[in-house]
C-alpha cells in the first residue's frame, strides 16, 4: 500500500513535470500560472486567466489542448453570441426516408476543454449557458439533459483594461471558476525569447504527453490526498476571516469587503492545497499548501464595496493582509 | 519494537514536556522581573514621603508577589497539548505540518492510502530529532542579560546614592533602629547615647545613617549630640572635682591618678578594693539608696558630685565607706556619659557624621570681626560643623551687638567682643547679656582651701563682672557651656583637628544668626 501511494505520488509529480515543461516550451514565463492551470484540471476545476491583450492567454489554453491530448473548443465571446451558440440547438434534420426530425447540433461547449475567450464581451444571459456546464458537468438542451465528457475543463479569458461594451460576470458565475489567475507582462529577457520563438519560420508545437485516462487518474490521486484537520481549520479560519460581518473581523475587511467567500471558495482552497501538495512530493496537505493557492482561489469570491473600488484596493492586498493576521496550523 | 505512531507520540510527549518546562521558566522570570521592578517603582515612587518604609513595603512586597503568584499559576494551568507539541516540532523543524498531520491521522484514521506512508516517513524523521537540539534554551540568554543589567543597576544603586537616595538602606538592608527621642527630653539614664540610639548603634554602618538623618530633623540629631558632649564634659568636670578631693589624701594617689587619666575604671576598682568589694558597693547603693539621689538630671548629677566632693575633701574627717560608695556610683555616672561620647564618636566614625545645620557658621572671619567699614550679614556655609570636639557644637549663642556696651561691665569689655575690648563693629543685632556672658566668660579657678587655709573641699567660682549678672541664673546649658569654656582646653586638645579647632573658634566668634538677632 505504502509503495502504491509512493509511486502515485511519483507518478503523478512526473506527469504533472511532463505536461509543464511540454507548455513551457510554447509559453514563455508565467511558469506560476502555468503550473496553477494545470492544477485546476486536476482539481476538477475551471480557471479565468486575467491580462492584457497579447500576453498568451489564448495561446496557454491551446497549447494545453495539444499537450493533453483533450477535446478542444473554442468559443470567442461577442455580445450578440447566443445561449445555443455555446450549448448547441436542436435543428430539422432530414432522413433518407424524407422524414424530418429534429436532432440536437451539440455546441462548443461538448469538448474536454473550451476556451470561452473574452468571456466579459458576452451579455449575462449568455454567460450563464456555462453555468450548468461548469458546474454540473451537463448541459441542458431541447428539453433534454446531456452529459459532457469528461474531464471537462473551462479556462476563460477576459480583458482587465477595455471594459468598455463589457458585462462584467456576475458573481454566481465567477464562483464557479476554481482559480482566477493574472497573467502578469512578460520580462525583457522573456520578450526576448518570445520574439526568438515567434518570428522564425517554424514556431515551437507541444506535443501530447497525456491521456485522457491519465488526467482522471491524477484527479483521483488528488482527492486521495489526505489533510488533517488542523490545516483544514487553518484554510476554513481564512475564508472566514473574509467576511464582514464575522465579529472581530480585520479591520481591512470590515472597511473594504462587501460579501466574503462562499463555501466554493474553501473547497478550492482544499483541493488546490491537495494538488500542490502532490507536486511538492509529499503526502499531506500543509499550511504553506494553503497559502500558495489562496489568492488564486480566493481573489475572485471577495467581493469589495464601492469604497474599495475608489481607492483602487485590490483583494490580492486584503487577502495577504488577513494571511498574515491569521494563525497557521 | 516500537511501532511507528509510538515513536512519533514519544517524540511529541518529550517536545510537549520541555514546552512546559520553558514555559514554567519564561513566566518564571517574566514573573521575577516584573515583580521587582514593581516593588522597586513602587518604593521610589513611594519612598520619600513614607509609604515606601517599614512594614508597608513589605506588605507591598507580599501584595505583589501574591498577585503575580497568582497570575503565575494562573498562566500555567495547562500544559500545552500534542498538537501544540507537533506543531512546534514543524516549526523547528521546518517539516510543514508533517508531524501535525501524522499524529492527526495517528489519532483519527484516515482511509487515505497515503497516510500508512505519512506515519513511516514520520518516524523515521522523528527518530534523528532531538528535542534538547530542537528546543534549545537560548532564548533565555536576553532574558539573563537584562536580569545582569539591571541587578547592576540595582548594585550600583546600593554603593552610590544615585538611585534610592538615602533610605535606600531601609529598603535593603531592613535595618530597624528606633531612636526615642524622649531620653534628650528627659534623660533617666547616664548614658543618653543608648537611649538614643539604641544598643550596638555605634558599630552602625555608613548605610544605616540614613536612618536618623531621615527620621529627625538635622537640629534634633545635632541637639542630641549637643547633649551628650555636654554630659560628658560635666562628667569630667565631676570627676575631676572627685580627684581633686582625694587630692589631698596620699594613700588615694593611685586613685587620683587613674581618676586624672580617665582610667575610671581602674579608679573603680581601687576604690571598691578599698571598700570591701564591688558587689559589697551596690548593696550599699541599694541601702542607702535614700540618701544617694540617682541623677534623674545633669544638675543632680552635679549636686551629688559636689556632695561627694565636699564629704571626701574633708581632710581632717575618715572618709567613710558610704561616701566612697556615692562616690563610686559618680564616677560610674561619670563613665557612662563619658562611654556616651564615645560611643558617639565612634558611631560619628563609621558614619561619617551625623547632620548638622549648615547655618551656624559665618563667612565673617576673625581677621575681619570688628570691622565696621565692612559690616558682613551672616551667611549659611555649606561646611558641617564638628561633632566630634569635646566641647561639641555648645548650646545655642546669642548675638552681639554693634558697639553696645556691656552695662554692668567695669572692666572695659564691650559688647560683641570676642576677646576683651575688640569691637563687635561687624556684627548686629540685640545684646543679650547672659549669653554675651558667655562669650566672654573668664572663669578663675580657685581652691579656697589651698589659698586661705579652709578645708572645706569647695570651689569657689569668680566671674568677671559681666558673667557675675548671670551667675545666679544658671540651667543646665549655661552651666555645660560655663563648663565648656572653662575647660579653655577645649579647642587646644591635642586631638583635635586644626580644622576643626578653626571651626569651633569661628562658631564662637561669629555666632551670629540672622534668625536668632533680637
Amino acid at each position: 500500500m505504502s509503495k502504491s501511494a509512493s509511486t502515485q505520488i511519483d507518478v503523478f509529480q512526473e506527469k504533472f513535470a511532463k505536461v509543464k515543461d511540454e507548455v513551457s516550451k510554447v509559453m514563455v514565463g508565467n511558469a506560476e500560472v502555468i503550473t496553477l492551470v494545470v492544477t485546476s484540471l486536476l482539481a476538477k476545476g475551471h480557471v479565468l486567466l486575467e491580462g492584457i491583450p497579447g500576453v498568451g492567454k489564448t495561446k496557454l489554453v491551446q497549447t494545453l489542448a495539444d499537450v493533453l491530448d483533450l477535446t478542444f473548443s473554442r468559443i470567442q465571446f461577442t455580445p450578440d453570441l447566443m445561449p445555443g451558440d455555446i450549448v448547441g440547438t436542436n435543428i430539422v434534420t432530414e432522413n433518407e426516408s424524407g422524414k424530418k426530425t429534429f436532432e440536437f447540433q451539440a455546441g462548443p461547449i461538448f469538448a474536454n476543454m473550451v476556451l470561452a475567450d473574452e468571456i466579459n464581451r458576452a451579455t449575462p444571459k449568455t454567460q450563464s449557458a456555462l453555468l450548468e456546464a461548469m458546474q454540473e458537468n451537463s448541459v441542458s438542451a431541447g428539453g433534454e439533459t446531456r452529459k459532457l465528457d469528461q474531464p471537462v475543463f473551462v479556462l476563460a479569458t477576459q480583458n482587465p483594461i477595455e471594459m468598455e461594451g463589457t458585462y462584467p460576470l456576475p458573481e454566481a458565475q465567477m464562483d464557479r471558476f476554481l482559480f482566477k489567475l493574472k497573467l502578469d507582462f512578460p520580462t525583457a529577457a522573456e520578450l526576448h525569447t518570445i520574439v526568438d520563438r515567434t518570428t522564425q519560420k517554424e514556431e515551437p508545437k507541444a506535443t501530447k504527453v497525456l491521456e485522457k485516462g491519465d488526467i482522471l487518474k491524477m484527479r483521483d490521486v488528488a482527492r486521495d490526498m489526505p489533510i488533517a484537520k488542523p490545516i483544514q481549520d487553518y484554510a476554513v479560519r481564512l475564508a472566514l476571516a473574509t467576511h464582514p460581518e464575522i465579529k472581530d473581523c480585520h479591520e481591512l475587511v470590515k472597511k473594504y469587503v462587501r460579501f466574503g467567500v462562499s463555501p466554493r471558495g474553501i473547497q478550492a482552497l482544499i483541493l488546490g492545497s491537495k494538488v500542490i501538495a502532490l507536486l511538492n512530493k509529499r503526502n499531506h496537505v500543509s499550511s504553506e499548501d494553503v497559502r500558495s493557492v489562496l489568492l488564486p482561489s480566493l481573489r475572485h469570491r471577495v467581493l469589495l464595496n464601492f469604497e474599495a473600488e475608489s481607492e483602487l484596493v485590490e483583494t490580492d492586498f486584503i487577502l495577504n493582509a488577513l494571511v498574515d493576521s491569521t494563525p497557521d496550523a | 519494537m516500537i511501532e511507528n505512531p509510538q515513536i512519533i507520540t514519544i517524540l511529541i510527549n518529550r517536545v510537549r514536556k520541555r514546552l512546559f518546562f520553558y514555559r514554567v521558566l519564561k513566566e518564571l522570570v517574566v514573573f521575577l522581573a516584573v515583580g521587582f521592578f514593581i516593588y522597586l517603582s513602587a518604593l521610589v515612587s513611594l519612598g520619600p514621603s513614607g509609604l515606601g518604609r517599614g512594614v508597608f513595603s513589605s506588605y507591598l512586597f507580599i501584595v505583589i508577589v501574591a498577585a503575580l503568584g497568582l497570575i503565575f499559576i494562573y498562566r500555567l494551568r495547562y500544559m500545552p497539548s500534542k498538537m501544540d507539541a507537533a506543531s512546534t516540532i514543524d516549526r523547528k523543524a521546518r517539516l510543514k505540518d508533517q508531524v501535525l498531520s501524522t499524529y492527526w491521522f495517528i489519532r483519527k484514521p484516515h482511509n487515505s492510502p497515503f497516510i500508512p506512508m505519512l506515519i513511516e516517513k514520520t518516524a523515521q524523521l522523528c527518530k534523528t530529532i532531538d528535542p534538547g537540539r530542537l528546543l534549545s534554551i537560548n532564548w533565555i540568554i536576553p532574558y539573563c542579560l537584562v536580569a545582569i543589567l539591571f541587578f547592576a543597576f540595582y548594585i550600583a544603586g546600593i554603593q552610590r546614592s544615585f538611585f534610592l537616595g538615602d533610605w535606600r538602606s531601609e529598603i535593603f538592608n531592613g535595618a530597624r533602629v528606633k531612636v526615642s527621642l524622649r531620653a534628650v527630653s528627659d534623660p533617666k539614664s547616664a548614658d543618653l547615647f543608648t537611649d538614643v540610639f539604641g544598643e550596638n548603634s555605634e558599630d552602625l554602618d555608613l548605610a544605616d545613617s540614613s536612618l536618623f538623618t531621615k527620621q529627625y530633623d538635622e537640629n534634633d540629631l545635632v541637639g542630641i549630640q549637643d547633649e551628650i558632649n555636654m554630659r560628658a564634659i560635666l562628667a569630667r568636670d565631676g570627676i575631676e572635682k572627685i580627684a581633686k578631693a582625694l587630692d589631698g589624701r596620699p594613700e588615694y594617689r593611685e586613685v587620683v591618678d587613674a581618676l586624672r587619666t580617665e582610667k575610671l575604671d581602674d579608679a573603680m576598682k581601687m576604690l571598691s578594693q578599698v571598700v570591701g568589694g564591688g558587689p559589697q558597693i551596690s548593696d550599699n547603693l541599694k541601702t542607702n539608696e535614700g540618701e544617694y539621689n540617682s541623677p534623674s538630671s545633669d544638675s543632680q548629677f552635679l549636686e551629688n558630685i559636689d556632695k561627694v566632693a565636699s564629704e571626701l575633701g574633708n581632710i581632717g574627717a575618715e572618709i567613710n565607706e558610704e561616701a566612697l560608695a556615692q562616690a563610686l556610683q559618680s564616677i560610674e555616672d561619670a563613665q557612662s556619659m563619658i562611654d556616651s561620647q564615645d560611643q558617639l564618636r565612634q558611631f560619628n566614625d563609621n558614619v561619617g557624621g551625623l547632620g548638622a545645620p549648615p547655618d551656624q557658621l559665618s563667612p565673617l572671619t576673625a581677621a575681619r570681626f570688628g570691622d565696621q567699614a565692612n559690616p558682613t550679614e551672616a551667611q549659611p556655609s555649606a561646611e558641617p560643623i564638628s561633632v566630634n570636639a569635646q566641647g561639641g557644637t555648645l548650646f545655642r549663642q546669642g548675638a552681639v551687638a554693634r558697639g553696645e556696651s556691656d552695662q554692668d561691665s567695669d572692666e572695659g569689655h564691650q559688647a560683641g567682643s570676642a576677646s576683651g575690648d575688640s569691637e563687635a563693629a561687624a556684627l548686629e543685632g540685640a545684646a543679650v547679656p547672659r549669653l554675651e556672658a558667655n562669650l566672654q566668660l573668664e572663669t578663675v579657678r580657685i581652691n579656697e582651701s589651698e589659698s586661705d587655709g579652709r578645708n572645706d573641699g569647695e570651689q569657689t567660682w569668680f566671674y568677671s563682672p559681666t558673667e557675675k549678672q548671670t551667675g545666679e541664673d544658671v540651667n543646665f546649658r549655661d552651666l555645660v557651656g560655663r563648663s565648656s569654656y572653662s575647660n579653655s582646653g577645649v579647642i587646644d586638645q591635642p586631638e583635635t583637628p586644626i580644622r576643626q579647632k578653626k571651626i569651633i573658634r569661628d562658631y564662637f566668634i561669629n555666632i551670629h544668626n540672622k534668625g536668632e538677632i533680637r
